[in-house]
């Protein structure tokens, strides 16, 4: 069962950046997420966000639906803060996304994809649906980190 | 995000504080570059007062990196801490980059 939520629906919209990052923050210091969990929700949401509005190919005003939840996960013992995108672009699946090479040096390392794969070294969950022509991700943090207090 | 850029005899110490996003990361690129095309050719990148770091700013990074290999400037990194630490680390860049304890250390090596 989750505490329930706000929600906030927002146009993909880069300007919209700021807002959105602003309604999560929020969202994670309301359901008393660990303040040390803050960046990293942050990160994951903007990674989400942006691959939103850079790669979905939804036409300009598409809106995206993100929601924040306190909720068990599976069969989890403790609460996690979960953020939930909805979007209505083409299918993707961001747990099917290849893993970047890490190793390489500086001259053969490409710029960039790594935002993808930041948001599921990240979080402590993560999930993917398509349904009813949309896809909606969830990434979940645990409430009770490693050497921290709730 | 605001950038100090400290001139000294052994190289340029750019000093970045505060929070390194998509709307930001640009600037770091443009003042590092900036930096290097003066002729420096040792640059010390001081994180300790970042905050926030996502792949923007990585990829601000990276594209400044690979700009200074071909002009022959070598880039160093100290005071990687928190999140910005562990984005460095689960995103390879730690291990690409030379990471000094000290910002003695980082102009020395």
């Amino acid at each position: 069962m989750s505490e329930t939520d706000a929600h906030l629906s927002i146009v993909a919209d880069f300007d919209n950046l700021a807002e959105v990052t602003a309604f999560v923050c929020r969202r994670a210091r309301e359901l008393t997420a660990p303040e040390l969990l803050w960046p990293k929700i942050e990160l994951v949401v903007e990674e989400l966000f942006l691959n939103i509005v850079n790669h979905s190919g939804l036409p300009p005003e598409a809106v995206v639906d993100i929601s924040c939840s306190r909720q068990r996960v599976g069969d989890g013992p403790d609460d996690m803060f979960c953020i939930s995108l909805r979007d209505r672009g083409q299918p993707f699946n961001p747990l099917k996304k290849e893993v970047p090479a890490l190793e390489q040096d500086v001259d053969s390392r490409p710029i960039g994809g790594l935002g993808i794969y930041l948001v599921i070294q990240m979080a402590d969950h993560c999930s993917y649906a398509r349904q009813d022509d949309s896809n909606i991700f969830s990434a979940c943090f645990r409430m009770k980190q490693a050497g921290q207090r709730e | 995000m605001n950038i100090i850029c400290d001139k000294r005899e052994s190289g340029t110490l750019l000093q970045v504080n505060g929070r390194m996003d998509a709307v930001s990361a640009p600037a770091f690129e443009k003042d590092f570059l900036q930096v290097m095309e003066g002729g420096e050719t040792t640059v010390v990148v001081d994180l300790a007062d970042l905050k926030y770091i996502s792949s923007a700013g990585l990829r601000s990074i990276l594209a400044s990196a690979k700009k200074a290999r071909k002009a022959g400037c070598t880039m160093h990194f100290y005071g990687l801490k928190g999140m910005v630490e562990e984005v460095f680390q689960v995103s390879g860049l730690g291990s690409m980059f030379t990471v000094s304890a000290t910002v003695e250390e980082a102009f020395g090596s």
